[in-house]
């Protein structure tokens, strides 16, 4: 458990009612922004900063002229647990840093193996090998989208294989079905994201608060993928008319043209692309095992192999880390640090408690209610606003709620997280600001300039949300029972 | 004046969805499909009499063995034509495969100079038939090879996915012989290119420069191999070889065409943009007078 969560467990303060409601009202202005981010034409990281910067100075003023003996915010040094102290400012011990070193680990990991041409390789490699048979090529795509945002991230998963998706079905003169392509890689990046731990930001934010490893997570949320899945190929193939050739003459054609693409063209060198292979598999080895690492090293934790196998990676790239470091996304970082300092603040100022009371009662309602509603609540909010925010208040509150973590105060086995966990990620399906991959499918269909507005996206995406959603309570009930 | 100063930046998602839509579209290869070409049926087109195109004949039977055996020979000679229309009626009538002819056809009087003359001008805008144009003039024509064609150079500005002038090429070259796939990058439009890059502060001139340059070779190259390949794969045991480079084309063609035993050029000549002959095809078949051209 980090010592942002350490911290926060006890506020010891009276907080005024109408401080709690002020800091309740800009929780909803922050989330509002975020919304809106587009429009405002702001970096979220901007946007959630200048909030966490609001937020420490009127709380500090506030905890001033309210009551000074016992101020809101808890200044004072961190008492580390071989009892020494440390003076660190406030913000600091408030950012849950295991989340930070994981993302910024893996994000540098990922983008200096990605040099080596491996994922590129395998995407053309998967695209001959479908014989350039539409039917085949979705399937083949779709699991690529899969494994790629279990191994990436949502959006360079996104990004690619929509890349391959635009040249092939060009190649292959079948851009009639592009948009249905397009569509439905982009709902199922947000399906492949829950396949592991560090698959998308809400799964580490909520597996790191649950404290379910890596191995347990894959486990549970394998299945659920898979059939997930598959279930949503063939929605597509019913919405988009995706269908396999029949003629011979059809099929010769179509195999002549993507064998024209030369998988080789993105290694660069065979000796980096092999490293990388090994790296990679190097990676998952020690992530799915961290726990179990000897000498006390698990203690380092998740974010410390990330960082671990970033560094080891960059030796290939000795003499021009730098463009690496310039490549990874410091404004999703920021965002996340400021995120986890205004969710501080706002623990402080009771206003997760306000919100823990009313998802209390949410947890009160029989078994298969109570889970069935948290996790449709978390869709409804994660599709409208951004999910990183929603996982990491839902963690908090859930952290803290007997119904979840029971008597001991822990319980990674509670059905509740996987609520909040299917929920987050696949409420993004629902409309296409809903995430981050969403945003990019959006982006490259506008880019091939095909028809599709933000209403028409709700009304064919909703679809497949709805029927991802009912398959995800019904298996979390499921997995309730079984574990 | 609008200044285009303020260009906004591309997102970093944009900068990523175009950068591997790159690397997919460099993985991307035209290939090359290799087809028979049967010519059925020749047609000469000769000004002079019957006697002067039975000896023609002979010459072109020697020169095309594997024309010679599959095809039927035909000849039309002056007196069967006396304008544009009346030939190019003979020739939509005849429908043939191919049509040999000379240039600068029953313009002996004119003593021509650099043209193809209006017969050939007309024939090759007109007509979707392949023309092999046969070394000199009507009033002064040269001698074709004494021996079968050996050597065929393919030239063009635009090789990649080509099939049908590599086909053709392959077509009338002897098994023994050899075929140059030649592809000539305008290196003055390159230039010119170059220039307005230098005046973009976004863009890294010498960067560019290379990259651009690699991607104008790499392409045709490809397809090349590819061509090499497929022959191979069909059974077609001629020599097959690649030039691609940078320069002046009608110079540099030029100067490939004095450095090997070309035989024969083939090239195309339909411009989809006008109705006039392509205008490197056009220079060329003007400017390189002594070798046999197949204009398609």
């Amino acid at each position: 458990m980090s010592i942002f969560f350490a911290l926060s467990d006890v506020v010891e303060h009276e907080v005024p009612v109408w401080v709690t409601g002020f800091y309740l009202l800009v929780l909803i202005g922050m989330v509002v922004c975020l919304a809106f981010e587009e429009k405002i034409h702001a970096k979220k990281s901007l946007i959630v900063g200048t909030f966490a910067g609001f937020c420490l100075v009127t709380e500090t003023v506030i905890g001033y002229f309210t009551d000074r003996a016992h101020p809101m915010l808890p200044f004072g040094s961190i008492t580390l647990p071989n009892g020494h102290e440390i003076a660190l400012p406030i913000y600091v011990p408030a950012i849950d840093w295991s989340v930070i070193t994981i993302i910024l680990g893996a994000s540098l990991f990922v983008e200096v193996t990605s040099r080596s041409g491996i994922f590129t390789w395998l995407a053309i490699k998967l695209t001959k090998q479908s014989k350039g048979d539409p039917w085949r090529l979705l399937v083949f795509y779709g699991a690529l989208t899969v494994i790629f945002s279990a191994v990436l991230n949502n959006v360079t998963a996104m990004i690619i294989v929509g890349s391959l998706t635009t040249v092939s079905l060009g190649k292959l003169e079948r851009r009639d079905l592009l948009l249905g392509f397009l569509i439905t890689e982009g709902l199922l990046t947000n399906v492949g994201g829950l396949l592991t731990l560090i698959s998308s930001v809400p799964n580490i934010i909520v597996g790191q608060a649950a404290g379910i490893g890596f191995v347990p997570f894959f486990l549970t949320a394998a299945p659920f993928v898979g059939v997930a899945t598959l279930v949503t190929l063939f929605q597509a193939r019913l919405t988009f008319g995706v269908k396999g050739l029949l003629t011979d003459e059809e099929k010769k054609v179509a195999a002549e043209l993507v064998a024209g693409f030369d998988e080789k063209e993105s290694v660069p060198s065979v000796r980096f692309f092999w490293c990388s292979v090994l790296l990679l598999l190097g990676f998952i080895v020690c992530l799915a095992g961290q726990s179990a690492l000897p000498w006390d090293l698990d203690e380092l934790g998740m974010g410390f192999v990330a960082l671990f196998f970033a560094g080891l990676a960059l030796w290939f790239y000795k003499h021009e880390v730098d463009t690496f470091y310039k490549a990874v996304d410091w404004d999703l970082l920021g965002f996340f640090a400021s995120l986890f300092v205004v969710i501080y603040v706002m623990e402080q100022a009771e206003v997760l408690a306000i919100i823990g009371e009313g998802i209390g009662a949410m947890l009160s309602l029989p078994g298969p209610a109570a889970q069935a509603s948290l996790l449709v609540s978390a869709a409804a909010a994660s599709s409208v606003t951004d999910n990183i925010p929603l996982a990491a208040v839902l963690a908090k509150i859930l952290a803290v709620n007997p119904l979840v973590v029971g008597s001991e105060g822990s319980n990674p086995g509670s059905p509740f997280w996987w609520c909040v966990i299917y929920g987050a990620n696949l409420g993004g399906n629902i409309t296409p600001i809903g995430s981050a991959s969403t945003v990019v499918a959006m982006t490259i269909i506008h880019k091939n300039r095909l028809p599709l507005t933000f209403l028409g996206f709700v009304k064919v995406a909703s679809a497949f949300a709805v029927v991802q959603i009912i398959l995800a309570i019904g298996y979390v009930w499921i997995t309730s029972h079984l574990f | 004046m609008n200044e285009p100063w303020h260009h906004p930046s591309p997102s970093r998602s944009d900068e990523a969805i175009d950068e591997f839509e790159s690397i997919f579209k460099r993985a991307e290869r035209t290939p090359y499909r290799f087809a028979d070409i049967s010519i059925k049926s020749v047609a000469l087109v000769t000004d002079g009499d019957q006697q002067a195109a039975d000896v023609m004949m002979v010459d072109l039977k020697r020169f095309l063995p594997q024309v010679a055996d599959a095809a039927e020979w035909v000849s039309v000679t002056g007196e069967q034509f006396h304008n544009v229309n009346e030939l190019l009626q003979l020739m939509h009538d005849r429908k043939p495969d191919l049509i040999v002819t000379s240039r600068c056809l029953s313009e002996a009087s004119l003593v021509p100079q650099h043209t193809l003359g209006v017969y050939v001008d007309v024939m090759t805008q007109t007509l979707s038939t392949p023309l092999l144009l046969l070394p000199g003039t009507a009033p002064q024509p040269h001698p074709l090879a004494e021996t079968a064609c050996r050597g065929v150079m393919v030239v063009t500005d635009n090789l990649a996915g080509d099939d049908r002038l590599v086909n053709h090429a392959v077509s009338c070259c002897d098994p023994n012989g050899t075929v140059w796939l030649c592809h000539v990058e305008d290196d003055l439009l390159f230039r010119r290119y170059l220039d307005a890059i230098r005046r973009i502060p976004q863009i890294n001139t010498e960067q560019a420069q290379e990259l651009i340059a690699e991607q104008l070779v790499a392409i045709p190259t490809h397809y090349a191999e590819s061509c090499i390949q497929g022959l191979k794969e069909a059974g077609v045991n001629l020599t097959v070889e690649q030039i691609v480079e940078f320069g002046h084309r009608v110079a540099r063609y030029k100067n490939l065409v004095s450095r090997y035993a070309v035989d024969l050029l083939v090239t195309n000549t339909k411009d989809n943009d006008q109705l006039a002959m392509h205008g490197m095809a056009y220079a060329l078949s003007v400017e390189l007078t002594d070798v046999a051209q197949l204009l398609l």
